[in-house]
């Protein structure tokens, strides 16, 4: 009796239904290891997380750094100063903003039991 | 068997590229989000699963800064509300500032120790600066600035006496988050999330909810304490752990009391109140901050639902958030009534 499929077929069939797999597990904005920067509402700079290390972004009078897989305002030159008492961001959806200076950090992406927002 | 030989191969092919396809599309038509600035605070703007997302989002954070630009604030100079203020007489020609006043007096009848009128004391406080402790003579004469026969309502004309300002800093988050939602309804958004400061707004298509944190007040900004599902609605929080001032030991908040001009002292340290309204919201979290748990009987008859952090980490509820608000730090306890 004829094989349904011969060995070639089934190597093929196994290649490109793993790389299917692949692509749709590979998301990047939405491991909770990608940080994105806004200034003055609009997008300004992408971190990644991933590989814990340091990096420090100074923009609009505002430091912020990303170092062991957090992110978080270091110092700002605002009078209120809320935004570097904020808690380090390591986990998707969370943020931290400095509205005096208009600029904003957050972690991408949500998970089932992050909150979409917290009350303030 | 040779036909099916050729297909399979072909098949899986297209199969891996509908995966791609879908995974890059559903990012394109997912989460969108819009960053600006209103009533001192950021507004965020995110929308799920809408054709034209970013223009929609954007449109919403544009109408909010403009109504905060152009007619709530009492801070910029473009605002009605600033020139009121300045000359103490305003013509107001489409009749918005006067719709919004008596808007706003309907919600304070309900609560006589909130005023529009409540600029004269944080003037006097000094609540946007190091904070000042003023004298019983200087505290009297903001009683008399706010005395709510300063302010007459003339057809469109309106005409502040005395020494009288508004403020809409109780009310104006609540009504901004507000404006932002009802842009992205028109817009036939279904399903959207604004935040405004701490004021959040919720939109959501049938019986879908949205989970939302309740802040703790003990720790920093993005810190929740506890959670709620919420299918439409606003949530909006006072608390006198942002702004406040420190004299000689005692901690003076920036909620101010109409009927003393002095900021209240309670044991409350912050109140989150979830209800239809975004102005009525913003209202309610500062009346309840003010009347304590005297307050739940004014919320239920608005239809609200309260959650009062005490400082002791005890906390009151509404009877009607039980099995919704779930406490995620068990340094609180929750009581319901």
């Amino acid at each position: 009796m004829k094989k349904l499929f011969t060995k070639i077929d089934l190597i093929i069939i196994a290649v490109v239904l793993t790389l299917g797999v692949a692509l749709l597990l590979f998301r990047p904005s939405n491991n909770g290891k990608t940080a994105k920067i806004y200034v003055d509402g609009k997008e300004y700079k992408t971190i990644s997380l991933e590989n814990n290390e340091y990096l420090e972004t100074k923009v609009n009078n505002v430091v912020i750094i990303a170092e062991k897989g957090e992110i978080y305002i270091k110092s700002s030159t605002c009078p209120d100063k809320i935004c570097v008492g904020a808690a380090h961001l390591s986990k998707k959806g969370q943020s931290a903003v400095c509205v005096p200076n208009r600029v904003s950090v957050e972690i991408l992406g949500k998970s089932e039991n992050t909150p979409g927002a917290v009350t303030g | 068997m040779k036909a099916v030989k050729k297909v399979l191969p072909i098949f899986a092919v297209l199969l891996v590229i509908g995966i791609f396809v879908y995974s890059v599309a559903s990012e394109k038509s997912g989460d969108v989000k819009k960053y600006g600035f209103a009533c001192g605070s950021e507004v965020t703007v995110s929308v799920s699963g809408t054709f034209k997302g970013e223009e929609k989002a954007q449109k919403a954070i544009d109408e909010s800064q403009k109504l905060d630009k152009l007619l709530l604030s009492d801070t910029l100079p473009s605002s009605k509300t600033y020139q009121l203020n300045k000359t103490g007489h305003l013509l107001d020609d489409n009749g918005e500032l006067v719709s919004y006043i008596n808007e706003c007096m309907a919600l304070t009848e309900k609560c006589p120790q909130m005023t529009i009128l409540s600029k004269p004391f944080s003037i006097a406080w000094d609540i946007t600066g190091n904070g000042r402790v003023p004298s019983k003579d200087e505290i009297n004469e903001t009683l008399q600035n706010a005395n709510p026969n300063n302010l007459k309502l003339n057809g469109n004309e309106i005409t502040l006496s005395n020494g009288a300002l508004i403020s809409f800093g109780a009310f104006g988050k609540g009504t901004v988050c507000e404006k932002a939602i009802e842009t992205l309804k028109s817009e036939n958004v279904k399903c959207a999330l604004v935040t405004v400061g701490g004021t959040v707004g919720v939109l959501n298509s049938k019986n879908n909810t949205t989970l939302i944190g309740v802040r703790n007040p003990f720790l920093s900004a993005g810190e929740y304490f506890a959670t709620v599902e919420v299918n439409n609605g606003y949530l909006s929080t006072s608390g006198d752990y942002e702004k406040f001032f420190e004299k000689d030991g005692k901690k003076y908040c920036h909620i101010f009391d109409a009927t003393t001009g002095c900021p209240v002292e309670s044991n409350i340290t912050s109140v989150t109140v979830i209800t239809n309204s975004g102005t009525a919201s913003d209202f309610l979290s500062t009346a309840i901050f003010i009347l304590g748990e005297n307050g739940l009987s004014l919320a239920k008859e608005m239809n609200a639902q309260v959650i009062i952090v005490n400082k002791d980490k005890s906390v009151i509820a509404s009877k009607s958030l039980e099995g919704n608000l779930k406490l995620t730090n068990n340094d609180f306890t929750v009581i319901y009534k």
